[in-house]
């Protein structure tokens, strides 16, 4: 009972990095914006939130550079795909080389270091009382600060998206970008604001690995997570409530292959490791049997041109 | 402030844009070093020695620019009918396993028949990589990019099973590694180069070949540019898609081939090395042209080698080659707009 306890309560500390990832790029996904350059989002916000914490002190300075840091680097790609039009694809991709470069090439000297323990600790939070229930007590009241965050996002996120007006813009312009521009949505305008805030969303997640999950700076801290954002995205099929289910799901698989090695049950990692990538593959041919249930936005990694419309 | 399309008059010669391009990433690239504190004439002092600074390092540039040139013609044939294939990853992965295969179970063979057979495979193991994005595109109309790129993890982790386990060497002591190939299963020398550039020389004129003298090529770039006229004029689409991709996915096999008989001399889990993924920078960077890929290849291979030397001569990561590479792409991303276009500032009224 406590092995499961301890299990749920690691794969929520994977889980919350996936959750960030993953509700940032459906930000950006329910505006028409397919973004590769999740991983790269992630080491911005991994190394700047590092940087800033172990200069200051102080977490909550931390936690706001590697935000701003996410909208920098979402700048980067809504100005070249969205303004000058480029391949989206191409430009995901080279933001991801670009970061990967960057920040091992900055982060060489923080090599080494771990992150401050009083930023470490703030994160840390228990609630009196209800920590000591049994069972939910360690799994959902013991956790840190930034998993309650990822969670309230991702609520908001869904109800943004489904009950208010302009969340629905928002998906009509990832639908049809002709048509919410023929009403008079500012397309353009509902690209920036959604690149931006999702890229920020997606930096935080790169804060929660080098502030609180590894805890310090290491080359390519995210080892491929921003890849499996990607994946999670289609997975939960563009519902951000999902993605809290689907990310302790794929936080699970990671923690269990490691923990089952040396059991009775030795399915290898390696198997493990695979699970979440042919999952994916599985859904996406799935979902494409219920066509009129489709929740992919129409217009996915098409740039709007307004003169062709 | 808004695009316009520019008219005969006004549209700029290509070398001239190329060269202005380039011109604008140099500069951005020595603004971030700067910024990092580092000497920019320097480190791109460092690059090109490190990569052309001695025979042995020219060879190893010539090596890479093999690799890359191949990878990213594999891409330009899958661009080139907008199947975003950003697998090649997986490809060159699958080529590698399929070759090393042959390597490691018939080793017993002389050379001559073993090395096109091991190059067959790899072909092969790239094909059926590629086949079945492809198979699911045609099949379940299933965006190609997310599964190629699913694809690529697939691949890579079935190389760490293999490592780990069937294809362990019993005489390394417990460390994961597979054993070195027999002498047989590496690829031909001449003059300690080994043939690679040889291969990737054919592919390239094959390519060149087939997209401006060849009825397929034709086909391709109507597809390519719209699929509903391509339809109207007759064209088979789904067949030219099937064997557009066998050669794109084997190409990318191909590169696994050599990569494991020529530069490794055996397999291991990180043989793709981000090939795949570069190969798309150089495919876009030379609008999937392959006479530029060369150019653009060996461009990129100079700053990989370079990079790696930079390490330890300077201390700097080696992948300070990525941000380099990284910066490039952005100038040629965000100024392709302005080939046809330019900007018209509006006086006075708003629209």
């Amino acid at each position: 009972m406590t092995w499961t306890i301890d299990l749920i309560a690691a794969a929520l500390a994977v889980a919350t990095t996936l959750m960030f990832a993953t509700l940032g790029a459906i930000m950006m996904e329910k505006v028409g914006m397919l973004n590769l350059g999740i991983e790269g989002l992630m080491l911005f916000g991994a190394i700047s939130g590092f940087a800033v914490a172990t200069y200051t002190n102080s977490p909550t300075l931390a936690i706001l550079a590697s935000f701003i840091s996410g909208i920098l680097g979402g700048l980067i790609y809504a100005f070249l795909s969205v303004s000058l039009r480029a391949n989206q694809v191409v430009t995901g991709l080279a933001l991801t080389f670009f970061a990967t470069g960057l920040t091992n090439f900055v982060g060489r000297s923080f090599g080494g270091q771990a992150t401050p323990e009083s930023v470490r600790d703030f994160y840390r939070l228990s609630i009196p009382l209800f920590e000591d229930i049994p069972i939910l007590g360690p799994i959902l009241f013991q956790q840190d600060l930034l998993v309650y965050l990822a969670i309230i996002i991702a609520l908001t996120l869904s109800f943004y998206f489904k009950h208010t007006r302009v969340g629905l813009r928002a998906r009509m312009v990832g639908d049809n970008p002709s048509a919410a521009d023929a009403i008079g949505i500012p397309v353009i305008k509902y690209k920036y604001i959604h690149i931006l805030i999702g890229s920020g969303i997606v930096a935080l997640s790169g804060a929660y690995l080098s502030l609180i999950y590894v805890p310090s700076w290491q080359e390519n801290i995210t080892a491929g997570r921003g890849w499996i954002a990607i994946a999670l995205v289609v997975f939960v099929s563009w519902r951000p409530t999902h993605v809290i289910f689907g990310s302790l799901f794929f936080g699970i698989l990671e923690i269990l292959g490691t923990r089952l090695q040396n059991t009775a049950f030795s399915v290898s990692k390696y198997y493990m490791d695979l699970v979440p990538y042919i999952m994916t593959i599985v859904v996406l041919i799935l979902i494409s049997y219920y066509p009129h249930k489709q929740k992919a936005p129409s217009s996915l990694g098409q740039s709007y041109d307004r003169e062709s419309r | 402030m808004k695009f316009k399309k520019r008219n005969m008059q006004q549209m700029i010669h290509p070398v001239l844009f190329l060269l202005s391009v380039l011109m604008m990433a140099l500069i951005l690239c020595s603004l971030i070093l700067v910024i990092l504190n580092h000497n920019p004439f320097l480190i791109y002092q460092t690059l090109i020695v490190g990569a052309l600074g001695s025979p042995y390092r020219i060879i190893q540039t010539i090596n890479q620019t093999s690799l890359l040139l191949l990878a990213a013609l594999a891409v330009s044939l899958a661009f080139k009918i907008k199947f975003m294939n950003i697998g090649g990853e997986g490809q060159i992965m699958m080529g590698g396993l399929f070759a090393s295969f042959i390597a490691l179970y018939l080793s017993h063979l002389p050379s001559l028949i073993l090395i096109p057979l091991m190059m067959l495979s790899g072909f092969i193991g790239g094909s059926v990589w590629a086949m079945i994005a492809c198979a699911i595109k045609l099949k379940f109309k299933v965006n190609e990019t997310i599964v190629t790129l699913m694809l690529n993890y697939i691949a890579i982790q079935i190389a760490v099973i293999l490592q780990q386990g069937a294809w362990k060497d019993p005489a390394s002591l417990g460390y994961p590694k597979v054993p070195n190939f027999a002498p047989q299963a590496l690829l031909f020398e001449i003059n300690s180069l080994h043939i690679g550039w040889l291969i990737a020389a054919v592919v390239c004129i094959f390519v060149y070949w087939l997209f401006t003298y060849s009825k397929l090529g034709y086909e391709m770039s109507v597809i390519g540019q719209n699929e509903i006229t391509a339809k109207y004029a007759g064209m088979n689409i789904t067949k030219v898609i099937i064997i557009v991709m066998v050669m794109s996915g084997g190409i990318s096999g191909l590169v696994g081939f050599i990569q494991v008989s020529g530069n490794l001399g055996t397999m291991n889990s990180q043989l793709s090395a981000n090939i795949g993924f570069i190969a798309i920078m150089i495919a876009w960077i030379s609008k999937l042209k392959p006479l530029p890929t060369i150019l653009c290849a060996f461009s990129f291979a100079i700053i990989q080698q370079g990079a790696l030397y930079m390490e330890s001569s300077l201390n700097v990561p080696a992948s300070i080659s990525l941000m380099i590479q990284g910066i490039i792409l952005f100038s040629v991303l965000g100024s392709d707009i302005f080939r046809e276009y330019h900007l018209q500032f509006n006086r006075g009224c708003k629209v």
